[in-house]
């Protein structure tokens, strides 16, 4: 007896597909075309389905039942099959059986990509969000277990949901036109931050973030940040925080901070990983334009642990501690934990150069503090000054390594024997002798800056900073208010990153500030 | 010259502390664990209400008068040990 054209499990299948396209339910497709191995084996009708299925060639069946007026429908619904044919419980028992079952479903990304850049496509936005997520997700997943130095699965994935990325914004959307824009509106737009944020997490693991720009840039250009607030929390907040980080990256730390404290806001006081991962950033980006976080922020549950962190650099900001900030990042002192956790993070370089500036702020300040009595004690008409050859002095003693004693630090330096690692620190002028001409290179900076208020006069007995009658030193985070200060929108910058980038003065619109070396110093390391 | 904010109670954050904490017993001071993933939320949607978007924090979330005009110590004091052993006139 001849087999029945269609088993009928599967005919049933078929026509709750066919449903669903005819009534361009999206949803109701993605329930249908379930895609991760734990659905799918926990599913006892799929189950059945994989079943009937051995050894029965489908591509007919489907055709007949979905029809020919659109097979780019029908090559989907065919790949899908296969794929769902292949999953088998041991697909997460070994490496290769977990390569295996990645390399099965990127097949069906293959086949499933060019029909959802159809114009009819759009019917699968649901499925690609779910295989977007599932395909991103795996890849890290699997790359790290096999601790493939390539990441493979990471790349396939990259390239394959790059191509999807694209395929949402080829479509035009009237999403503005409706009376109140919804999501249903927006067709594979819905997609897109899904899209993104997946591309995001694998960028920054591959450490590519460079290519953040682009999908900024291209959700920009689609105006989608003007409706972002359509898109469920999770994926606006998770965008803000790459969004965020890669301003971070890109030493924008005014527009840095509002889209990491966006994103903070989005998230639930109960989504504790995740406000935690946000406040790392924003607190950095925070610190580096004068705001300290403040004890109600630290006493969070989330923030557990961050007060110790940063706290010590704080601390060291105000104070013009230079010693004690190179302890807070771990460069020296008992705690070396603190140096893997900057570097593990990916703040060690940005804080080393940015709060370079804030430290000079700060020990000029208390030199000024520490000198300005004996000042009152002469008849002194006229505005408040500052011999420079004081701050020499405190600099140098901060900049070398902790005496024990030895009044003549100057000419020892060459000789010390120190036991901090010399040879790591190439960001500053530790171990090295500081000159008049690095303390005036300091004070141009915070002059020209905006740090401080006032003028280097040269006298005889050496230059002089002459300080403005009142609020010389004006607090730190006034500088970046934001109506005084934009910063332009520049994702698509080859920015290299470094002091000698393009970012010399804030005016060039970047917040933070930087010392501008002139002496012959060691070269600025490098960023990333 | 702009006070000192209130100090904070949570952390003594001078250097007398940091170095005690690296007297703890083997496991680093840090109470952050190896994670660097920014994980997938439990799910998908919430409501306004549900975020500080509508309802800002209690406390706000930063200083910005930090700026401390205490000279009485420790720092400073060693600063001006310094600038007494290397007077300038």
């Amino acid at each position: 007896m001849p087999r029945p054209s269609t088993s009928p499990l599967l005919a049933q299948f078929l026509q709750t597909v066919s449903n669903a396209r005819n009534h361009q339910n999206h949803e109701q497709l993605s329930r249908c075309l379930l895609l991760s191995p734990a659905s799918l084996l926990r599913s006892p009708p799929m189950n059945t389905l994989v079943a009937e299925l051995r050894g029965y060639n489908h591509k007919n069946s489907v055709e007949r039942a979905l029809g020919q007026d659109w097979p780019g429908f029908v090559d989907v619904i065919v790949a899908y099959l296969e794929y769902v044919k292949s999953v088998h419980p041991g697909v997460n028992s070994s490496i290769e059986d977990m390569l295996a079952w990645f390399y099965n479903l990127k097949e069906f990304m293959g086949v499933l990509n060019p029909v959802f850049n159809s114009v009819q496509g759009t019917i699968f936005v649901s499925v690609i969000k779910t295989a977007s997520a599932l395909f991103a997700s795996s890849a890290l997943r699997i790359d790290a277990l096999s601790k493939e130095p390539r990441c493979p699965c990471s790349e396939a994935a990259m390239n394959v949901l790059l191509r999807s990325f694209n395929s949402t914004l080829g479509e035009r959307t009237i999403a503005t036109a409706a009376p109140a824009p919804t999501l249903q509106a927006l067709g594979k737009k819905a997609a897109t931050i899904r899209l993104a944020n997946d591309l995001f997490k694998l960028y920054f693991k591959m450490n590519q973030i460079r290519l953040c720009a682009t999908i900024h840039s291209n959700i920009k250009t689609a105006s989608i940040p003007s409706y972002l607030y359509l898109y469920p929390k999770s994926e606006q907040c998770t965008y803000n925080y790459y969004h965020g980080r890669h301003y971070f990256y890109a030493d924008q730390f005014v527009n840095a901070l509002s889209t990491l404290e966006r994103a903070y806001a989005l998230a639930r006081p109960r989504d504790h990983q995740q406000r935690k991962m946000i406040a790392r950033y924003m607190i950095a980006a925070a610190m580096i334009l004068g705001k300290f976080p403040s004890d109600a922020l630290l006493a969070r549950p989330e923030c557990a642990g961050l007060g110790d962190m940063f706290l010590p650099i704080c601390h060291a900001i105000r104070l013009g501690d230079f010693r004690g900030f190179r302890r807070a990042l771990g460069d020296e002192g008992p705690d070396s934990d603190r140096k893997q956790f900057w570097v593990r993070t990916e703040l060690y370089l940005t804080l080393k150069l940015r709060c370079e500036i804030l430290l000079w702020r700060g020990l000029v300040r208390r030199a000024f503090l520490l000198t300005r009595s004996e000042q009152t004690g002469v008849r002194k008409k006229g505005p408040p000054t500052l011999d420079m050859r004081h701050i020499l002095v405190l600099a140098g003693f901060l900049h070398g390594p902790e005496r024990v004693e030895n009044p003549l630090f100057l000419g020892d330096d060459e000789d010390s024997d120190t036991d901090s690692n010399l040879g790591d620190d190439e960001t500053s002028y530790y171990g090295l002798r500081v000159e008049m001409v690095d303390v005036e290179c300091a004070i141009i900076s915070l002059l020209d800056q905006g740090f401080i208020k006032g003028y280097i006069a040269r006298q005889s007995s050496g230059p002089v900073l002459v300080l403005g009658k009142s609020d010389a030193f004006p607090p730190v985070a006034e500088l970046y208010r934001e109506e005084r200060y934009t910063e332009e929108d520049v994702m698509e910058s080859d920015y290299e990153g470094g002091p000698f980038g393009a970012h010399m003065a804030p005016a060039s619109g970047s917040g933070g500030g930087n010392v501008v070396r002139l002496s012959g110093v060691k070269p600025i390391g490098f960023k990333g | 010259m702009s006070s000192s904010s209130k100090p904070s109670k949570t952390t003594d954050p001078k250097d007398s502390s940091v170095a005690d904490k690296s007297k703890e017993p083997q496991k680093p001071a840090l109470s952050l664990e190896e994670d660097d993933e920014f994980e997938d939320f439990p799910v998908e949607d919430w409501k306004d209400s549900e975020t500080d978007v509508q309802n800002p924090p209690g406390g706000r979330l930063w200083e910005e008068s930090w700026d401390d005009d205490d000279t009485t110590e420790d720092f400073s004091t060693q600063l001006r040990e310094e600038l007494k052993k290397n007077p300038t006139k």
